[in-house]
């Protein structure tokens, strides 16, 4: 069905189409919200309130760009107020973790699959988490996430750059202790 | 590099992500939705039966005095009844009576078919019999309950009506009060002489009688020979063959009463004209989200709902001017029940605006468009310049409308009406605006050639008793279908309407 017919009908609250909406962008979506999030139950959570932002605010919805993109805007938008909530993730935020011991080697192969990759990103203190990706994965410069989480620049740019450095390691260790492990196995 | 490297090779593994929720999250999602919004069409349909319902209801309860005169529950064994036939001459004692029949019908009254029942106290009476004189044939119920009439040689009795109504005082107060009491009635009654045949002279004459036709059956030659020479006898017996006919049906009526059955009296409607009309309307289109503002810029195609840094190029139409609806056509209309009048007909509606635009473009080569829309016509006129231009529609509509009389006088009433039209637009030289090629143009495909519309409205007709009945009325109308073709959004087309209707015939 053409995507424009489909908003239409959603507009109307058509319940089969909301559910084809829903389906298509379903799968794509639980991996934004997994990704803020630290377990798949939260992420269910986010997904579940993100949907029913996206339905009650489609007449927002001006149909020019990707509704994919509107739709992964709002997904970033719900988990980030999920996270807000948390009170560790303020905490997280609001404070720097000790400081992280550069890795001297910066190769930026990653050879993990999504998934692997994911679970890492998940790994990372909330706070970090969080910045990771709406830097590296959403494309938000640190301006635009000091004004989301209420942080200033330069706390987003340090605690991007610790979360980067810590990811990198793991993403070492993780391949050479369990990817080759297993390789050689 | 390499830092934007593995941001850009993470951001490529993330966007690989997919995960496949529980099925609960959707459940969850469609218990806090709203529930799926119904068609405006089918909420005029609502109202309109609504309104149709509430109708039905109040002309039935209205009319209940009027439908106990024809429909009169009698009590067991409480019957008499007269029927008057055979009077043009139209006394008015017989037009009240008449009256109690035609109350439903609001017809003048028919003498010639009208019935009258009316109850009678009589418990033990033996079945009614009949007769009647010469000028006025009144068939009665003799009423007492014990049979003391003294009756001559020939089993007949000649009582005045009034004597007959005084021996019915047990008649529903009301029944008599209002139909049978009156002045005018009593006092001609008490002229006409009602005659009544003993029981047993009943049951003899219509013995004689039935015999009688039976030897017509099984002998019609020797009926027909008797043709030519019929004696006034003979006419007399065939006079009294109907009247026993007319008897015998009067008997089973009276033995459903005696049973306590309610016998509807059967009314000769008469047939309902046509009422013809010219009808002369003029208003405006409505001015709020319809064809006055936003109707005419829409765009053809992609319609840039406001300036972005990508796009800050935003073109924007000239606001139209409000325009003027006219609207001429016949219309027909009858009553169909009581206070319901159907109305349909036949109209021409021209329907405008004004809108101010550029100079004439033939090509838009100069714009850097390339792109030429053979669906949507030529690209017409550009835009930001003061030419005047008026756009124009013209509509053919099949109305259909039920209009509810709330006050109904003899000389005026007012109504309430509520109906859907289908409408056409024979023709149109409306332009669009499209903000890609910052132009107005103008094209067949643009519009919904037919749409249905819903209406509803209040109006009044005056002088009705006159030889030029007129009809004043403001009516909205609310077109049910898009208007447009292609429009990101629905445009509906709602217009007011005063008109005024002269009736040509009655």
């Amino acid at each position: 069905m053409d995507e424009e017919l489909l908003v239409k009908l959603c507009l109307r609250n058509n319940r089969a189409s909301q559910k084809k909406l829903y389906d298509k962008y379903k799968t794509v979506m639980l991996g934004v919200c997994y990704r803020y999030t630290k377990s798949i139950q939260d992420a269910e959570d986010v997904l579940q309130e993100g949907f029913i932002k996206v339905f009650t605010k489609l007449k927002q919805y001006k149909q020019e760009g990707d509704l994919g993109a509107w739709i992964r805007r709002i997904m970033v938008t719900t988990a980030l107020n999920y996270l807000k909530r948390n009170a560790r993730f303020r905490d997280e935020i609001a404070n720097n973790i000790p400081e992280m011991h550069p890795v001297t080697n910066d190769d930026p192969q990653v050879t993990l699959d999504a998934k692997e990759l994911a679970a890492l990103i998940r790994q990372l203190p909330a706070g970090y988490q969080t910045i990771f990706n709406l830097h590296a994965v959403e494309g938000y410069t640190h301006p635009e996430i000091g004004e989301m989480l209420g942080i200033t620049d330069s706390t987003s740019r340090s605690q991007y750059t610790r979360a980067r450095v810590l990811l990198l390691n793991w993403v070492k260790h993780y391949y050479f202790d369990y990817k080759m492990q297993a390789h050689a196995k | 590099m390499q830092n934007n490297l593995f941001e850009k090779r993470v951001k490529q593994k993330m966007d690989e992500l997919k995960l496949l929720p529980s099925a609960g999250v959707w459940n969850r999602v469609e218990a806090v939705l709203p529930k799926e919004r119904k068609r405006r069409w089918l909420i005029f349909f609502l109202l309109f039966a609504f309104i149709a319902t509430g109708s039905l209801l109040w002309l039935n309860s209205g009319q209940v005095p009027e439908k106990n005169t024809s429909q009169l529950p009698i009590q067991k064994n409480n019957i008499a009844s007269i029927e008057e036939k055979n009077n043009n001459n139209a006394e008015p004692p017989i037009n009240e009576i008449n009256k109690t029949q035609d109350a439903n019908t609001a017809e003048p009254a028919d003498h010639s078919v009208s019935t009258v029942l009316i109850a009678n106290t009589n418990k033990s009476r033996p079945n009614p019999n009949v007769s009647n004189t010469s000028n006025s044939n009144i068939t009665a119920i003799s009423p007492s309950p014990v049979d003391k009439t003294v009756y001559n040689k020939s089993g007949k009795v000649t009582i005045s009506a009034e004597d007959l109504l005084s021996e019915n005082a047990d008649l529903p107060k009301t029944y008599r009060e209002k139909y049978l009491e009156q002045p005018s009635v009593l006092a001609a009654l008490a002229k006409i002489k009602i005659s009544i045949e003993s029981p047993d002279m009943y049951e003899e004459n219509k013995k004689t009688l039935v015999e009688k036709k039976s030897i017509e059956k099984n002998n019609p030659v020797s009926t027909m020979a008797n043709v030519p020479v019929i004696t006034a006898e003979e006419k007399k017996d065939q006079k009294e063959v109907e009247t026993a006919k007319a008897r015998d049906k009067e008997k089973v009526m009276t033995d459903s009463l005696r049973n306590g059955e309610t016998v509807k009296v059967p009314n000769k409607k008469k047939k309902q004209p046509w009422q013809y009309s010219i009808q002369f309307g003029a208003g405006i289109p409505y001015t709020r989200n319809g064809i006055n503002s936003t109707v005419f810029t829409s765009s053809v195609s992609s319609f840039a709902a406001a300036p972005t840094v990508n796009n800050p190029i935003y073109n924007q139409p000239a606001s139209p001017s409000p325009g003027k609806v006219f609207q001429t056509g016949i219309t027909i209309e009858k009553n169909i029940a009581g206070k319901l009048d159907i109305k349909t007909g036949l109209s021409y509606m021209y329907l405008s605006n004004h809108i101010k635009i550029g100079a004439k473009i033939d090509s838009l080569s100069g714009n850097g468009i390339s792109t030429y829309d053979n669906d949507n016509g030529f690209l017409g006129y550009g835009n930001n310049n003061p030419n005047f231009y008026n756009n124009y529609f013209r509509f053919i509509q099949l109305p259909l409308v039920l209009q509810l009389n709330v006050l109904k006088k003899d000389q005026f009433s007012v109504f309430l009406e509520g109906g859907a039209s289908l409408d056409y637009i024979a023709s149109s030289n409306a332009l669009l605006f499209n903000a890609e090629t910052n132009t107005y143009s103008t094209g067949k495909n643009f519009f919904n050639r037919m749409v249905y519309t819903g209406i509803g409205g209040i109006g009044a007709k005056v002088a009705q008793q006159t030889k030029i009945p007129v009809a004043l009325g403001y009516q909205f109308s609310y077109g049910m279908k898009p208007f447009f073709k292609n429009t990101e959004t629905q445009k509906h087309l709602p217009i007011s309407l005063v008109y005024f209707r002269l009736y040509l015939k009655r």
